[in-house]
């Protein structure tokens, strides 16, 4: 099957129409739309062989990580087999431990975006409707957003000391940023002539936002919320893993110091899933919440 | 260059906020002294410790050093390797899902294992550095090859470069940009994993100052220590801003032809 395509692609990959046909989401988005129409088998076909591919990539890596455990490039008892660590995954998911430990990173996570949505929503909605707000904060955030999330935890440990409170506030503070930016572009990207309608039949500027603004920039917002939710995740994990709030990262951590190195691996593993889980879980809420915003997004 | 009325009331507007919360900050530390606030001239002095004092040797100088090893490590591997499946059709089906699984895995995940294996050395810190930079990069690597025009690329081929040369002549320019953006997101990452690293598992560096000043109550050297990261990730970004203009400058004159 492989060897049938490669002349064709051989085509393709060197060039030719490779930006207008194979982009992978145009082409999801062929397979999704025509799927009862006049080229379902082919299609199908070729996502069979995507699919297979993809796993044939998943197959090279294994093969590799035992390559370099058969030949002891690394020390084979800090690097499990594959097949133990997805043993140890699956055991330590069902027994409870590791699945609480993700529920509770999670459960910090949520409260921690969700704060950062709201924050980030009002501040940039303030930053883009008044635009001297803009002018006098601009340097302050300018040299606030590069600093890393992470580097303020000792200074959120000596502040708010090892609690909820102070786990919640790195969280949020790390992902209001692009929260921020992306719903001041939304806002100032609604169309001057909304405003004036709106002006003219004498809506009030409170009404104006809350039916005019907050429509308009929603899909900003949704992009702003998912690119959010992915540092969240990450800041979460570091708080965990720094100051020993209980979640996945301490168990990373704690299965290190002890030793449980099927174990830590396999915790891992599963923050690899988790992530994807909730980046997939953010892109259909944002489809089925937010069907209009499809067309802005697709440069 | 005459400066307008509009740029005063800017900076002024500026000042005046700026000013106000140092002011704030200034007064409450007096008023209120607590370990956690400290005044303002403490910090100016322990950043000042750590711009040319004693500390520039044992703090700043070692973290950017692997800082900038790291981050050059992931910029070369990321934008080979990227552009590399950019280009070919095949080698993106089989890489693009193994990927989008790794890209989930926070980067900061890598650290336990990375400290298992190599040890609290410097070699770990780098690793742990580049890993976390590398996934922008190479992202943005494939994206910008796959965004090549096609009329160029069958242009070289009809003018008869090989594939090689194709990459370098075609393909690598028109994924600057994107690159060039990848590069940025990657900065910020690099200085992230660099101070976990550091917060970690150190002897040396600015994560390293940060935490020792931490747990010395010496709250004053924590302040400084991020102002000096922030310092840093000013300066790393402005120095690639300036790299993007000279690398891109055709780049720029070309897109305003276009628009003219």
């Amino acid at each position: 099957m492989a060897a049938a395509a490669t002349p064709h692609d051989a085509v393709r990959g060197s060039g030719a129409h490779a930006h207008i046909i194979t982009s992978p989401d145009v082409r999801a988005g062929l397979g999704h739309r025509d799927r009862g129409g006049a080229l379902p088998h082919m299609i199908n076909h070729k996502i069979a062989r995507k699919y297979a591919r993809g796993l044939g990539g998943f197959a090279i890596c294994i093969i590799c990580w035992e390559v370099v455990r058969a030949l002891h490039l690394i020390d084979p008892r800090d690097l499990p087999s594959v097949l133990v660590i997805v043993q140890t995954a699956f055991r330590e998911l069902l027994n409870g431990s590791l699945a609480l430990a993700a529920l509770t990173s999670l459960l910090s996570w949520a409260p921690g975006l969700l704060i950062a949505a709201l924050v980030g929503t009002a501040s940039g909605i303030s930053l883009a409707m008044f635009p001297n707000l803009e002018i006098a904060s601009r340097p302050i955030l300018e040299f606030l957003r590069p600093i890393p999330s992470v580097a303020l935890i000792p200074i959120a440990l000596l502040t708010l000391g090892v609690g909820i409170e102070m786990q919640l506030t790195m969280i949020a503070f790390a992902s209001v940023w692009p929260i921020v930016f992306s719903v001041k572009a939304g806002v100032e990207g609604v169309d001057p002539r909304f405003h004036e309608t709106g002006r003219i039949l004498g809506v009030s500027k409170i009404a104006r936002v809350r039916r005019i603004v907050i429509p308009s920039m929603l899909p900003s917002l949704a992009t702003g919320v998912r690119t959010a939710s992915a540092i969240a995740l990450v800041l979460t994990i570091t708080v965990e893993m720094l100051t020993g709030r209980p979640g996945i990262g301490r168990y990373i951590d704690e299965a290190r110091l002890n030793g449980l190195v099927a174990e830590m691996w396999a915790a891992i593993l599963v923050t690899g899933i988790v992530g994807y889980f909730v980046n997939g879980a953010m892109l259909t809420t944002e489809r089925h919440l937010l069907p209009w915003s499809a067309e802005n997004r697709d440069r | 260059m005459t400066v307008s009325p509009q740029r005063i009331r800017a900076l002024s507007l500026q000042l005046l906020l700026l000013g106000g919360l140092l002011i704030t900050w200034q007064w409450a530390s007096i008023t209120f002294p607590s370990p956690t606030m400290p005044p303002l001239q403490a910090i100016w002095q322990a950043y000042w410790r750590l711009v040319q004092g004693d500390l520039l040797h044992t703090a700043v100088l070692p973290s950017l050093y692997r800082l900038l090893v790291g981050f050059l490590i992931a910029a070369l591997a990321g934008s080979i390797i990227g552009l590399a499946i950019g280009c070919s059709r095949v080698l993106d089906d089989w890489s693009r899902p193994v990927l989008e699984y790794l890209r989930y895995i926070p980067a900061i995940a890598i650290l336990p294992p990375a400290l298992l294996i190599l040890g609290p050395t410097d070699t770990m810190r780098i690793f742990v550095i580049a890993f976390g930079c590398i996934f922008p990069v190479l992202l943005a690597a494939i994206d910008g090859a796959r965004r090549v025009e096609p009329t160029f690329l069958e242009t070289a081929r009809i003018n008869g470069l090989g594939p090689v040369a194709r990459v370098r002549r075609v393909v690598l320019f028109a994924a600057m940009p994107s690159l060039f953006a990848g590069l940025r997101i990657a900065l910020g990452l690099g200085l992230i994993m660099m101070v976990i690293s550091e917060l970690i598992a150190a002897d040396n560096g600015i994560g390293f100052f940060i935490l020792r000043s931490q747990r010395l109550f010496q709250s004053a050297g924590v302040y400084a220590g991020v102002l000096m990261i922030g310092t840093i990730g000013w300066l790393l970004t402005a120095g690639l801003l300036v790299l993007e203009k000279k690398a891109l400058h055709w780049h720029r004159g070309w897109r305003g032809l276009l628009s003219e």
